[in-house]
């Protein structure tokens, strides 16, 4: 769901950008009312769990790939708005540092993940609650999964409209598009049938799985040790066994569906390479693909999960070290 | 002079852990064990000829400080940016001269040195590490003298730094302080600096201290269990040294 660039035209890509400022905004001014200084760094941990929830590609047959996001499982821990900013940063660090989504379309990705995917998984969560009454964590760990599972379907579809709208408004004189040469008709039934089924089940698997291992190691503190105040030792030894599982997100072989390069977009069914794609932006990320020239695999991509968990909960540390006391205020 | 006090400034922030020793009372790990392990580290990583070493380092210092609280995190991160961005600059004409790795390379071997200093004075006090020398048999005098000029850089980088608040106050008005600048500065300094000397020769006298320094060894000891525990985290510590020079030699084959 990671959208590359030149895949949306600049255009797009600078309405999603200003879509997503007034929800970053409103975002932060609601972190800093409602969550303490102590429930910062939780915000890091939730961001390193999206994070790593990324890297577990899941194939489908056909070669395509996808992946679960995490974003309702901060938001039922957090709050929406706490999700927000969490998958955002996670978001960038993939930009930036791994490639992994696109610079130009990164509010456009915001948009899809940070913002669509918690509040539709979390609205829908809480809706879940009321219905069912549900008070064991259980019963909330499967509403959670429930929601999880809607929030990212909304997420895929959202994505699929971005991509889909792409050839009508823009496309040469030859009827060419100039970004992603796939219209609605194709990009709809492309994104939701892996959503719908496989990535949808891990997603909501994996929000349903941390949630009730969370609400059972420390219901009252998340992902914080209720005793200590610091990132509890089950969370620690979850996050280490992740790490090191992430992997098996190698043994899934192919692209996921939008994310090809330049160079295989023609052999995917479109005949020919977009021009705006052609002669389009590039950044070359410092660990690209999260690998590291000349190591294996696997190490790379284990490094990569240290590297990229280790900054998002530092990045939420020096934030909440740098907030004044007697908050949330 | 700017300059000199700000390399002054990073030693007081090196020496001022002392102040906040307690936090690492409940460290089951010998000081003597990290500065062993935090030098190898830095060692191991200047001696390796590619980036891959550093890299897998760098990776496991960021989940340390990750694992951190938030206040020593931003004390560690805090000392990061100027050695690194200073490093960059040095290195930038690398780049011109077709040799962009060497600036990544060089680049991440002060940030990982850095860190590696950073995390080694957040888990253990100047007290400690001085200690820990004691224990590797380091001559007394020695320890001392740099124990001593340590201490005195942060001193007297603060009465420096007071001297010249003051200069640039009285700048405003008829007469010229500017020349009162360098010469005058570092004069008053050194004789501030005597004075000082024979105040904490005098100090020591008061307090016993005949230049002996104490081991640091384990942490004080109350049950046999304790002990136990003690011993098992520092067994458990000391596998990083052959890990790192495992996984120096792993990845110098690598290329």
């Amino acid at each position: 769901m990671h959208i590359p660039d030149n895949y949306l035209s600049p255009q797009t890509c600078a309405v999603m950008t200003a879509a997503m400022v007034p929800a970053w905004t409103l975002s932060i001014r609601k972190v800093k009312k409602e969550l303490s200084k102590e429930q910062i760094p939780m915000m890091g941990v939730g961001a390193a769990f999206s994070f790593l929830g990324m890297m577990f590609n899941v194939p489908l047959p056909g070669g395509t790939t996808g992946h679960a996001v995490g974003g309702t499982l901060i938001a039922c821990l957090l709050g929406p708005w706490a999700a927000c900013i969490s998958v955002s940063i996670a978001l960038l660090l993939q930009a930036l540092l791994f490639g992994d989504g696109g610079i130009l379309s990164f509010g456009a990705n915001c948009f899809n993940m940070a913002f669509v995917l918690p509040f539709v998984g979390y609205a829908c969560t809480q809706a879940f609650m009321k219905l069912s009454k549900a008070e064991t964590n259980h019963g909330k760990a499967l509403c959670a999964a429930f929601g999880s599972y809607i929030g990212i379907n909304a997420a895929a579809l959202c994505a699929a409209i971005e991509f889909g709208i792409q050839p009508a408004l823009f496309h040469d004189a030859a009827g060419n598009a100039l970004y992603c040469p796939y219209g609605l008709s194709v990009s709809i039934p492309a994104m939701m049938a892996g959503h719908l089924t496989l990535f949808g089940l891990a997603e909501a698997l994996f929000t349903g799985l941390i949630y009730a291992f969370v609400l059972r190691t420390s219901p009252n503190a998340g992902f914080l040790s209720e005793k200590t105040g610091k990132t509890s030792t089950p969370v620690r030894i979850l996050m280490a066994a992740l790490i090191l599982a992430v992997p098996l997100g190698l043994l899934a072989e192919g692209t996921a569906w939008g994310e090809w390069g330049t160079d295989e977009i023609a052999a995917t069914g479109a005949g020919y390479t977009p021009a705006g794609m052609a002669n389009g932006f590039s950044f070359n990320a410092l660990l690209p693909d999260y690998s590291v020239h000349g190591l294996p695999d696997a190490v790379g991509y284990i490094l990569s999960a240290v590297i990229g968990a280790a900054i998002l909960i530092i990045v939420f540390k020096l934030i909440s070290a740098g907030k004044k006391e007697g908050s949330p205020a | 002079m700017n300059m000199n006090l700000r390399v002054m400034r990073l030693i007081a922030a090196f020496t001022d852990a002392e102040t906040r020793g307690s936090q690492n009372a409940q460290s089951r790990i010998s000081p003597a064990l990290r500065l062993v392990v935090c030098i190898l580290t830095i060692l191991l990583c200047s001696l390796s000829r590619n980036a891959f070493y550093t890299v897998c380092v760098i990776a496991v210092l960021l989940m340390v400080l990750a694992m951190m609280p938030a206040k020593a995190v931003r004390r560690a991160a805090e000392k990061l940016p100027l050695p690194v961005l200073m490093t960059a600059l040095l290195m930038l004409p690398a780049v011109f001269l077709g040799s962009p790795r060497s600036l990544v390379t060089v680049t991440m071997k002060v940030f990982c040195a850095i860190l590696c200093l950073s995390l080694l004075n957040e888990k253990a006090s100047w007290k400690e590490l001085t200690g820990a020398l004691e224990r590797f048999h380091a001559p007394e005098l020695f320890i001392m003298t740099l124990d001593t000029t340590v201490r005195f850089f942060v001193l007297l980088g603060r009465w420096s730094n007071r001297m010249l608040e003051a200069i640039s106050l009285r700048r405003v008005g008829e007469k010229n302080w500017k020349n009162a600048g360098m010469g005058g500065v570092l004069g008053t300094t050194w004789l501030k600096s005597q004075r000082m000397v024979q105040a904490s020769t005098e100090a020591m006298v008061c307090r016993c201290f005949d230049g002996t320094y104490k081991k640091t060894g384990f942490p004080k000891e109350t049950t046999k269990q304790d002990r136990q525990r003690n011993v098992l985290a520092n067994a458990v510590f000391a596998l990083v040294i052959p890990a790192l020079i495992a996984g120096f030699v792993l990845t110098q084959k690598a290329v």
